[in-house]
């Protein structure tokens, strides 16, 4: 069981920066989440959130995504979300508070780099 | 005969960040205990998580001895949850900057049948929610211990109780650094502790007061009735391994106190200490 949160950066490749998140999240994680968001957003890269190893997560993680997503809009980055079905859960957390419609979520990860891919050429 | 399936949870806890999680395992083990679909469970962990949430943050500005409980008591056919702080009443805020606020009453309220924000005499505030859990169990009623001390579990003495005090130890295990085998150790605690009849407590139900003891877990165990702590130290014995719990705790004491008869346990994280 993932009961204890992790957060890895990763390289997408071609100017896209990764942070997926594994196992639950919430208020606890929070820090960790934010931190490893805003250093993936502070230079010029898109960013994807993987959502697909997450377990788990709240709706302080919730604001964490929507914020990120300010900020790479902001900074005209792209951004995507990706969340396989396996993160039943989570998927359900954002359809019933309408994230799934509002955020550019993506079935796999590589589906949110393709989009990235497709959107800076 | 098999035990009875407890009916009813309740845990006393500080309103700390990293006790959401001992919430949703807590709760894991109930549902494990109450054959009860994942599908509920996941919305019982997400009310319980937004409710604590709510509390840790906003109910006890300036202060950092908050307290929360939680109980979960099945009913016929749902789960009524409980969350209930101490702190300064509800008080419908603006969105905060987390966006906690925007998001956590909505997410609650589009998850649940039905829920309610109570202002319970004593102070503070209650959100009580209910989720259908298409099973059928026996009603049962939830007496809510009057003065919450440190980490607790009140559950009902049986088999069911097994899952609940396995995932409760094994998480405050990991935060408190331990060893993988002393972690291991821990659980098999708890289980001797699950196995114990019923009718050794004093009323039927299991109460397991968790605190970090330096780099240590310190559990209390209780209350029982008389004479009940020493039969169940007598009858730890772990199944199959020929090994009792004294053996696999550090420190096993039977206490007498005003509240009654306890079993005072101390496991050592196994962490070397270092230099």
């Amino acid at each position: 069981m993932d009961v204890v949160g992790e957060v890895c950066r990763e390289s997408g490749g071609d100017g896209i920066e990764i942070v997926a998140l594994k196992g639950e999240h919430d208020l606890g994680s929070l820090p960790l989440v934010r931190d490893a968001l805003e250093a993936a957003t502070g230079g010029d890269d898109a960013l994807i959130i993987d959502l697909s190893p997450a377990t788990f997560i709240d709706s302080s993680i919730l604001g964490a995504v929507i914020d990120a997503r300010r900020h790479a809009s902001e900074a005209g980055r792209g951004f995507a979300v990706a969340c396989e079905g396996a993160c039943e859960p989570v998927r359900r957390v954002l359809e019933v508070t309408g994230l799934l419609e509002e955020l550019p979520v993506h079935p796999t990860r590589e589906a949110a780099l393709e989009a990235l891919a497709g959107a800076s050429t | 005969m098999a035990a009875a399936p407890s009916t009813e949870l309740w845990l006393g806890l500080a309103a700390k960040p990293e006790n959401l999680a001992l919430v949703r395992q807590a709760l894991s083990g109930f549902a494990d205990g109450m054959s009860i679909p994942e599908g509920p469970l996941a919305d019982l962990k997400q009310i319980a998580t937004e409710a604590c949430m709510n509390a840790v943050v906003h109910a006890y500005p300036g202060r950092d001895d908050g307290r929360i409980d939680v109980s979960a008591v099945a009913k016929a056919g749902e789960v009524e949850l409980r969350v209930r702080d101490w702190g300064i009443g509800f008080h419908p805020r603006p969105a905060s900057k987390d966006g906690s606020l925007r998001l956590g009453l909505p997410l609650i309220a589009s998850v649940v049948d039905s829920f309610g924000i109570e202002s319970p005499d004593g102070g503070g505030t209650a959100l009580v929610a209910r989720v259908r859990t298409n099973g059928a169990v026996e009603e049962a009623t939830v007496e809510m211990p009057a003065a919450p001390k440190e980490a607790e579990i009140l559950i009902d003495a049986g088999a069911s109780a097994k899952p609940v005090i396995a995932r409760v130890i094994a998480m405050a295990a990991t935060r408190a650094g331990f060893s993988l085998d002393r972690m291991s150790d821990g659980v098999l605690v708890g289980d001797a502790i699950a196995a114990a009849r019923p009718d050794d407590f004093a009323d039927g139900r299991v109460g397991i007061e968790i605190k970090e003891c330096g780099p240590n877990l310190c559990l209390q165990v209780g209350p029982f009735q008389s004479g009940g702590a020493t039969r169940l130290l007598d009858q730890m014995e772990l199944p199959g391994l020929g090994v009792s719990v004294s053996k696999l705790a550090d420190s096993v004491d039977v206490v007498e106190s005003d509240d009654g008869e306890f079993l005072a346990i101390e496991i050592a994280s196994g962490t070397a200490a270092t230099i």
